[in-house]
């Protein structure tokens, strides 16, 4: 008897073991930066993520695991270096990736290059690429329209409410609002076409703009220390709230940027929720990078398995938003959310 | 002392009948006023979520977008436990968010959209079988509908009250029952002693008689009447002995008399004949008749009470839970607020947070929020700040914590003056209720009285005073019932019995050559006793009470769905897309208007050709199909099509019932039997106008067309059973109606001054000033709904005193034309009140004096008219000379409409009624100077 359950354990083991190994087979390769063997009859999608697999690049893992999607997927780290964008190109050409995913507008510009330039070797163009987390790619002349983008083998997905909603909020916060600063980096193109955006807002939304640029460096790369002082003179010309606008290198900076921010009882509205959850700013109007993640994998699925062509696809926007507030800072900055926007918001601490 | 069981059986139905009604009306009323309280509770949950999901239209995102909306609903839904789902939903009715997964949940339908679209507050609900859905609009700031939201209630609690109520009222019924029937059985019993003794004495005369046995010459102790009675039977049996022997006599073997065949009464002629009230029946009515209408009066209401009891039981927990409700929903919004570490001084925005409150809520009067001191406040307080000593005032506060401390606490007042204002409405609109019942109790009891006691009595002593002065050429078909009825029979197979003899005899005396003497003494004989060689007259006696319960009935069908006609005709498919949709709406009531128009004045001629049983039956069968129609009617043609048969229906059945009214009655009666005539209609128009709302609400539009059916067919037997068929009789021939003898008739200054000095102004006043421009002004004058229609109850109230009040002025002696102008110049009074000074309060005189001026004038309109008809007027006839009456003040209604309806366009509605207030008082000017001063003059026609 004993011997029989003896042989019965070592078959669940056995069992559990192939279980194991076929899990390992069938799951998704996270391969940073590692070479990669295409297995037979899947596909590859090659992605590119500005500063590693934050929520975003998570959001579409697991999306592709729920589907029934047979694909694996690589992943690349930009980090934060432009250079080695022209060798992503190349490699995801060597390895007939199917379809290419970028994140942010810089990865984007760099992988696929904008309207004027896409056709030139150095870019991705017979590959369906499929943008992410791009601020204004409309003002960054990556694609002609949301509903079409004007490039054969372009789409994407969009993740930012109208910026009237964002003043909207703001003056709902402060009645008086007049004064909006912004900090940009003119190392990135997002963050000056959002300037320009928010800029030619200020005559319908009766409000004054405040940009200020970040310093840089004799390699032209922006100096975070210079964020503090930046902040403080937006506060000398007494701005009523900090819109960060859209640059990777001050949510890169996050800590340093909304601390300053705090210390001179300056509230920001930023476009990512992690500012506020994870540091120290004021309030976001955002999607979760994770539902980016998610619609970006949607959008794959339309390409991989409904076998459309991405130029024909609309970019897609994010359906949720949510207004999150940090009580933390509300309390530090003693500017507290009215009752009535408190009942439709998400307060953090 | 049959008679006092059957009496009392009679009267027992009746109390049931009425409290049974009541029962069922009260209880419906209950359940219409819980099933509004719990939608408006359930509203509190809606438009507390729709204040936090406008914020966030208010700042340009769209719902479909906001990621938290399910915990706001969750957070909504947390607030009643027993709510079943929260949606929030798009225009189009598909759902964006909810409180329960979405594919599970069905998407609004297009009747609950619909009244999204109708309601102007963008508040609505509705109930079904299983849930109660209480919505709200979310508009942007452009003042578009962006979304909505609705919460849904399951009825399961509402249907246990509502059973527990349904057996307590049930159960009050039914001992309030017990308890008047005894009453009654006591009250007729010392009531009726002396008609009992009649019955007594009349019932020994009967066996006596009979019995060919010698009668008992007692009862000193009758009634005068009973005496007189008994005399006028013993000369009636003493002619009838005097007759029978003198016949067999003439027929000389009674051997072939007994062998005669019977006569049947099918094959007599039936008369339709009008008597008044017999002294007899009046003194018996005004002993019963006071005790009857007390005894259902007190029955009603104390069945009321109760009812009013219970729907307090249930009203007033249910305010209390609304009101819990709001604190909870302001207490959980501060207490959001603390917990995430705001302090209660530095709270932003309460100002305006608390004010949308007291705009959505008007049953809270104050918000306070406070710590130590008073650190917040709106609206107003009403409770004095220096109370009395001793004198505790209690206000509901609710604690606010942080970190598990009470550091504060919000205070609520709810509103007294609100409190109050729910209550009374409660009452008035029982009180409604009870109204209807008592109405619709007073017909019947006038039914009662008139089928199972004066009636019997009128006949007996009508056939026992022609019998009594020789008179034997009619008799009374044969009834079952009392020893009245008994009698009757008796008395009428006497008449058939001495008609058997005389025929045998005259052929007797044909077949015999016999003398001179003797032929001459026989026709001596028939002409004494008004013997025919045809069969006896069967007399049907004609009452204006035939009428009066089936057009009541048949009133009150036609108004059910009055309340909720606009609403019904808006919410059906409508292919007319090229019409304005508000002239759409009005195009079933203008059809209906027209069928009228074209059809009064054809009523009464059609009466006179069919009778005025046929002429109520083929005018029934129209308005039946219209209303049968209308329970499957989908869209506005079928409606408006339908509308304008049951109008031409509608004309013919109300004015063959006046033209009955007017040939039955005897003419010193009319005006008063005509003012009766108006109360009844009236009567059945406030009652369908009430019932209506009531019915619609519990049961849905479509099926309230069903009631009316049935009342149709109700109204339909009872005219059947009640009204004499045959064709009433004409002293000279009408001359034929034409359309240039109507016109003619205009011609005489008198008539002339009837149709434009009373007919005109008084149809403009009740066609447009009550059904038109009265709810237009006050709604311009903020008035609710409620308020509106029970105003117009006030009016239709009046109509009915006013009816009652024209009996006791013709009584005094009023004339026709005085009262008339008196009526016309209260109404044109009333109207100007409201003119020189727009208020509720003015609006409310103006229904009172118009319904009281203007149930005064409807009699004496038709009166006049028809004295004119019998004198200056009579080479017209009656039918042109009504139906010229009838076809002017519609016509003229119309006109009135489209000219009012320009005045209110240019100048407003007060502007519009001060023109009806002035065309009325030119009219009664018009006509005063036409009737009063050439009655000053010495010119007045005797009658008028």
């Amino acid at each position: 008897m004993i011997r029989v359950e003896h042989r019965l354990n070592h078959q669940i083991r056995a069992g559990l073991f192939a279980l194991l190994i076929a899990i390992a087979l069938f799951s998704v390769p996270q391969s940073y930066g590692q070479e990669y063997e295409q297995t037979d009859g899947r596909k590859l999608i090659y992605s590119v993520y500005w500063n590693g697999c934050e929520d975003a690049c998570l959001g579409l893992k697991d999306y592709l695991k729920r589907t029934d999607i047979q694909a694996d997927l690589v992943i690349r780290n930009v980090e934060r270096d432009k250079s080695r964008l022209a060798g992503f190109v190349k490699e995801a050409r060597t390895m007939n990736a199917d379809v290419v995913v970028t994140w942010g507008t810089s990865s984007t510009l760099g992988m696929i290059g904008t309207l004027d330039n896409g056709n030139s070797e150095r870019y991705l163009d017979g590959i369906p690429v499929v943008f992410t987390m791009v601020s204004d790619p409309i003002r960054s002349r990556i694609i002609k329209s949301y509903e079409h983008t004007g490039r054969e083998n372009v789409t994407g997905t969009r993740n930012r409410v109208p910026e009237n909603i964002n003043i909207n909020i703001m003056r709902k916060i402060k009645p008086h609002f007049k004064r909006l600063g912004i900090l940009y980096n003119r190392n990135e193109n997002n963050s000056v076409r959002k300037v320009d955006e928010i800029s030619d807002l200020q005559q319908s939304l009766n409000f004054e703009l405040i940009a200020l640029e970040i310093e840089l460096d004799d390699a032209a790369k922006p100096i975070p220390s210079s964020i503090p002082d930046r902040v403080r003179q937006l506060k000398n010309q007494e701005v009523d709230f900090i819109y960060l606008g859209s640059s990777a290198f001050l949510e890169q900076q996050m800590d340093l940027f909304t601390a300053a921010a705090v210390n001179n009882q300056l509230p920001i509205l930023s476009p990512y929720e992690n500012l506020v959850r994870d540091a120290q700013a004021y309030l976001s109007v955002a999607a979760r990078d994770y539902d980016v993640g998610v619609l970006a994998g949607e959008q794959i699925s339309k390409i991989l398995v409904d076998g459309k062509a991405a130029g024909d696809l609309s970019v897609v926007s994010i359906d949720q938003y949510a207004y999150v507030i940090n009580m933390r800072t509300a309390k530090k900055i003693s500017l507290f959310p009215s009752l009535e926007f408190l009942q439709i918001a998400e307060l953090v601490e | 002392m049959f008679l006092l069981w059957r009496s009392w059986g009679v009267f027992t139905a009746l109390i049931a009948t009425v409290l049974s009604v009541l029962a069922v009306l009260s209880v419906l009323q209950h359940n219409t006023v819980l099933s509004d309280l719990i939608r408006q509770r359930l509203s509190v949950v809606v438009q507390s979520t729709a204040q936090s999901f406008n914020t966030v239209t208010n700042l340009g995102m769209p719902l479909a977008m906001m990621r938290n909306a399910g915990e706001v609903l969750n957070r909504a839904k947390s607030l009643d436990p027993d709510i079943e789902a929260i949606y929030v939903f798009k225009p189009d009715g598909t759902l964006i968010h909810s409180t329960k997964s979405i594919v599970e949940s069905s998407p609004l339908t297009n009747d609950e959209l619909e009244l999204q679209k109708l309601s102007k507050t963008g508040k609505w609900s509705l109930e079904t079988d299983t849930q109660f859905k209480s919505s709200i609009s979310i508009i942007n700031p452009q003042g578009e509908i962006v979304a909505g939201i609705q919460a849904v209630y399951p009825k399961k609690v509402f249907h246990q009250r509502v059973h527990d109520v349904a057996l307590r009222v049930t159960s009050a019924a039914a001992l309030l029952l017990l308890f008047f029937s005894g009453l009654t059985f006591i009250v007729l019993r010392i009531r009726l002693a002396g008609v009992i003794k009649g019955a007594e004495m009349l019932y020994e005369w009967l066996l006596s008689s009979r019995n060919k046995q010698p009668r008992k010459l007692t009862g000193s102790e009758l009634n005068s009447e009973f005496v007189s009675l008994r005399q006028q039977l013993e000369l009636a049996n003493q002619n009838f002995i005097e007759l029978e022997a003198q016949l067999r006599l003439c027929h000389g073997s009674t051997k072939d008399i007994e062998a005669l065949p019977g006569l049947s009464s099918e094959y007599f002629d039936t008369v339709v004949t009008s008597i008044p009230d017999t002294s007899l029946a009046r003194v018996f009515a005004r002993r019963v008749a006071p005790w009857s209408v007390v005894l259902i009066l007190l029955s009603t209401v104390s069945l009321g009470l109760v009812t009013y009891q219970s729907i307090n039981n249930s009203f007033k927990p249910e305010l209390a839970k609304r009101t819990e409700l709001i604190a909870h929903v302001a207490n959980t919004d501060i207490q959001r607020a603390v917990s995430a570490g705001i302090p209660l001084e530095k709270m932003v925005g309460m100002s305006s947070y608390f004010e949308e409150l007291l705009k959505n809520f008007p049953e809270i009067t104050f918000f306070g929020v406070a710590t130590d001191k008073l650190i917040f406040q709106a609206g107003s307080w009403q409770h004095s700040p220096l109370s009395e000593p001793g004198q505790e005032q209690r206000v509901p506060i609710y604690p606010l914590q942080s970190a598990g401390e009470e550091i504060g606490y919000l205070i609520i007042e709810p509103s007294l003056n609100y409190i109050n204002l729910q209550f009374t409405d409660v009452l008035l609109d029982l009180a409604v209720i009870v109204l209807v019942v008592l109405l619709l109790a007073y017909e019947l009891q006038v039914v009662v009285m008139s089928r199972s006691l004066t009636a019997p009595l009128n006949r007996l002593q009508h056939l026992v005073e022609r019998l009594a002065r020789g008179d034997f050429s009619c008799c009374i078909r044969s009834r079952r019932g009392s020893v009245l009825e008994e009698l009757n029979n008796y008395l009428s197979d006497r008449v058939a019995q001495v008609h058997r003899v005389y025929l045998s005899a005259s052929s007797h005396l044909e077949k015999n050559t016999l003398g001179l003497q003797q032929k001459t003494d026989f026709l001596i004989l028939s002409k004494k006793f008004q013997l025919h060689r045809s069969q006896p007259k069967m007399l049907t006696f004609s009452y204006l009470n035939d009428v009066r319960l089936p057009l009541f009935l048949f009133a009150a069908a036609d108004e059910l769905p009055l309340s909720f006609f606009p609403l019904f005709t808006r919410s059906a498919d409508n292919p007319i897309t090229w019409l304005d949709p508000a002239v759409v709406i009005s195009l079933p009531l203008a059809g209906y208007l027209l069928a009228y128009m074209f059809g009064s004045p054809f009523a009464r001629s059609l009466s006179e050709r069919w009778g005025h049983s046929k002429l109520l039956l083929m005018a029934l069968i129209p308005v039946f199909l219209s209303n049968l129609g209308m329970f499957f009617a989908s869209n506005v043609i079928e409606i408006i099509v339908l509308r304008t048969i049951a109008g031409g229906g509608y004309a013919l059945a109300v004015l063959a019932c006046q033209d009955y009214v007017i040939d039955v009655v005897p003419k010193e009666q009319r005006t008063r039997s005509l003012g009766i005539f108006s109360a009844a209609l009236f009567g059945g128009v406030f009652a369908g106008t009430a019932l209506g709302g009531v019915l619609a609400d519990r049961f849905g539009a479509h099926s309230v067309f069903l009631v009316s059916a049935l009342f149709i067919v109700v109204s339909g037997l009872l005219f059947v059973k009640m009204v004499p068929s045959g064709v009433r009789e004409i002293s000279t021939a009408e001359v034929p109606q034409g359309l240039r003898s109507l016109f003619n008739t205009l011609k005489h200054k008198r008539y002339f001054a009837v149709v434009f000095g009373l007919a005109i102004p008084q149809s403009i006043m009740d066609q447009v000033f009550i059904s038109y421009l009265f709810s237009l002004q006050l709604d311009s004058l903020n008035a609710s709904p409620s308020d509106i229609a029970r105003m117009l109850m006030a009016y239709f109230m009046m109509i009915i005193l006013a009816g009652y009040l024209l009996g006791r002025l013709t009584s005094l002696g009023a004339s026709n034309g005085v009262i008339a102008l008196t009526g016309s110049v209260f109404t044109g009074a009333a109207l100007l009140s409201a003119t020189i000074l727009p208020t509720q309060l003015s609006m409310l005189v103006a229904a009172i004096g118009a319904g009281l001026g203007h149930g005064l004038v409807r009699g004496p309109l038709v009166e006049l008219a028809m004295t004119l008809s019998e004198t200056e007027l009579a080479k017209f006839g009656s039918n042109s000379v009504l139906g010229a009456l009838r076809l002017f003040e519609r016509i003229g209604s119309v006109i009135g409409l489209l000219l009012i309806a320009a005045i209110t366009g240019y100048y407003g509605n007060t502007s519009a009624i001060g023109a009806i207030a002035v065309v009325i008082i030119a009219g009664a000017v018009l006509f005063g100077f036409q009737y009063i001063h050439r009655d000053a003059a010495g010119l007045n026609v005797k009658g008028l």
